[in-house]
């Protein structure tokens, strides 16, 4: 078990390598940020003098080197945008924000989609099946920013139930959290049932029948501890989407997390802020991964030994 | 011999496809005494499997259901009776062994953890440790070696035999009065297909209970069993004792079947096969459902199904359904 742990850890390692590179390179595609710090007027003097105090006159590996020695302490430089903070400060200060409606939105997901999906596979073909099948397929049309849009009338404008937008308590995150569990609930569901559907007609499940377990341990105990492997993958992307669909929702919702962050600074050609924002949001897909690879090996000992 | 343990009357089960209602057990009554093994014989298809799914009541949902007929356990019937009912019968009164043991153990619990689990549900409240060691006992008992130290491992650390050994642990967990094997020997090699078969009988040797031995391997058949029927299209052809069944085969298919065994003792150029298909499932048939594939079939035979009559060997409790008894030339 250690040593998978260990091997699951070094190929992290290897990702964010790489991930790293990506980010460097591409915030060097972009163009020199000499020309979005320097007004347009600036003089050779200038340019080169500035060139040369953020060191962008050496070569690119010296350059990228620097850039991960920072890294690897968190410090991305200071932001352009917002003055006298630096960019991993803001991104930190924004983090808890998103953590907390995602957080909802995955527990929303969790929620329904698996008694929804596990329901549904014993059920199949009936009534229940046939809802939880459309709830997917809406859940699945319904693009994220459309579906906050429609809440927000419904829920908030006619009926007043909920606060239209802006950072609060719970009654403002369940809106926002909706929009985006939503298309979540409608994969997890699929995907679950389907998982069931197929364990539920191995042999296995038939011994546990015959040898006179009672239906609801045959279910919830034989078939989904096995059927679970799928869901359990689809969290890793589940924890991952619903950081970069904050992009989305968080602008409908006014939400102040990294995903309106993220725009703001995009818009704003804050660059050190949009490189700390997709370390961080790299960070987090990879630790989720990691966290589905260990919970593989806890639900399936064919993984745990091999 | 005691007195019939497990008797099947009549029974008749269907499936509920888009296309009707087709019978995959039909019309079939056998039953089976106290240390007693009744093989079930019969191809892919023949309804075998369904015979023994029926008994158990785990046939494949929602299509599948009992229509008619009794299947009694000592003068209890089993069919109609409720979902809790029926659960109480599973694992204790029959227990069964199904056919390929890399599946039919589930892959994320410890063997020790799911035989543990059927004793739990034959004495509830007794506490796991407990349990433990009958769990050991009862491993040792089906020749598992190094039982104490394999409790812990998981299915996929074991081999094909090892695994089934665990599953026969499972269904005599119990101490049921009948134990289904569909087919239990079939995924194993042939050495190991020996010594499992040996198993089974010293179980029956030592517990006295039934076994109804599902197989298409008559070789098997003539080994363990007691009696046979003969299984094709649904419905019981022939049935009797294993000796005058073998003896003198009185339905075509039984004939057939014999002649496909490979025998050691007389050298062909090529083995008997049985021309043609076994029948596929349809929701109106005419006629004995092996006619199209029986050298004797006369036009009686594509019109009308036979009626069952005792066979040529001269038994009382030998029976066979064919219009050519006795007519065969």
């Amino acid at each position: 078990m250690l040593r998978f742990i260990f091997t699951r850890l070094s190929h992290m390692l290897i990702a964010l390598f790489v991930i790293t590179v990506i980010v460097f390179s591409l915030s060097h595609l972009t163009g020199s940020p000499i020309d979005a710090l320097l007004p347009d007027d600036a003089t050779q003097q200038q340019i080169d003098s500035l060139t040369e105090h953020l060191g962008l006159d050496r070569p690119y590996y010296v350059q990228y080197l620097t850039f991960l020695q920072n890294a690897a302490v968190g410090d991305f430089g200071d932001s352009t945008k917002w003055k006298g903070n630096t960019a991993a400060g803001v991104v930190l200060e924004r983090l808890p924000a998103t953590l907390k409606l995602g957080g909802l939105a995955v527990l929303i997901s969790v929620a329904v989609a698996i008694p929804l999906g596990v329901l549904s596979a014993i059920w199949r073909g009936s009534i229940f099946d046939r809802m939880a099948g459309i709830i997917a397929l809406l859940g699945q049309s319904f693009p994220a920013f459309w579906l906050g849009i429609i809440l927000m009338w419904i829920f908030a404008v006619t009926l007043g139930w909920f606060p239209t937008s802006g950072y609060g308590g719970l009654s403002y995150m369940i809106l926002p959290a909706i929009a985006m569990a939503w298309f979540q609930i409608a994969a997890l569901t699929r995907l679950t049932r389907s998982a069931m559907l197929e364990v539920l007609d191995t042999e296995y499940v038939k011994l546990a029948r015959v040898k006179g377990v009672s239906e609801r341990a045959v279910i919830w105990k034989h078939a989904f501890r096995n059927a679970a492997i799928v869901p359990v993958t689809y969290f890793g992307v589940l924890a991952g989407s619903l950081l970069t669909g904050s992009v989305v929702v968080e602008t409908v919702f006014a939400w102040p997390g990294t995903g309106l962050l993220a725009i703001d600074a995009i818009r704003g050609r804050d660059f050190p802020v949009v490189q700390s924002v997709v370390m961080f949001f790299a960070v987090f897909y990879l630790l989720a991964n990691f966290l589905v690879d260990v919970l593989y090996a806890v639900v399936d000992p064919r993984i745990r030994f091999s | 011999m005691g007195a019939s343990v497990l008797q099947v009357k009549n029974l008749r089960t269907v499936l509920d496809l888009s296309s009707g209602s087709v019978p995959v057990v039909d019309d079939v009554s056998f039953d089976v005494g106290a240390g007693e093994t009744l093989g079930i014989v019969g191809e892919s298809g023949s309804g075998k499997s369904m015979t023994a799914l029926s008994i158990m009541q785990v046939l494949p949902q929602p299509i599948g259901r009992i229509e008619s007929g009794e299947i009694l356990l000592e003068q209890t019937n089993l069919v109609g009776m409720s979902d809790e009912e029926i659960a109480k019968v599973r694992g204790r009164e029959i227990g069964m062994i199904l056919q390929d043991p890399h599946t039919s153990l589930n892959p994320v619990f410890t063997v020790g953890n799911q035989v543990i689990e059927a004793l739990q549900i034959n004495n509830p409240g007794t506490p796991r440790r407990s349990l433990m060691t009958r769990v050991v006992d009862l491993l040792k008992k089906v020749n598992v070696a190094d039982a104490a130290r394999r409790v812990h491992a998981y299915p996929h650390q074991m081999s094909g035999g090892m695994k089934q050994r665990v599953v026969g642990a499972i269904a005599i967990a119990g101490a049921p009065k009948v134990i289904i094997a569909d087919e239990p020997t079939t995924a194993l090699d042939v050495t190991i297909q020996l010594q499992y078969l040996q198993l089974l009988r010293e179980i029956q040797d030592e517990t006295g209970t039934a076994i109804l031995f599902i197989t298409h391997d008559l070789g098997i058949v003539a080994n363990l069993c007691h009696k046979l029927v003969v299984m094709y299209g649904g419905k019981i052809v022939e049935s009797g004792t294993v000796s005058d069944v073998f003896r003198a085969p009185s339905h075509p298919y039984t004939e057939a079947l014999l002649n496909s065994v490979p025998s050691v003792d007389q050298k062909v150029d090529r083995l008997y096969a049985i021309e043609g298909q076994p029948p596929a499932l349809s929701a109106d048939r005419k006629g004995c459902s092996f006619a199209p594939r029986c050298p004797y079939a006369q036009e009686i035979c594509k019109r009308d199904v036979p009626q069952q009559e005792a066979g040529l060997s001269g038994a009382d409790n030998h029976f066979a359904s064919c219009w050519n008894m006795g007519r065969k030339t």
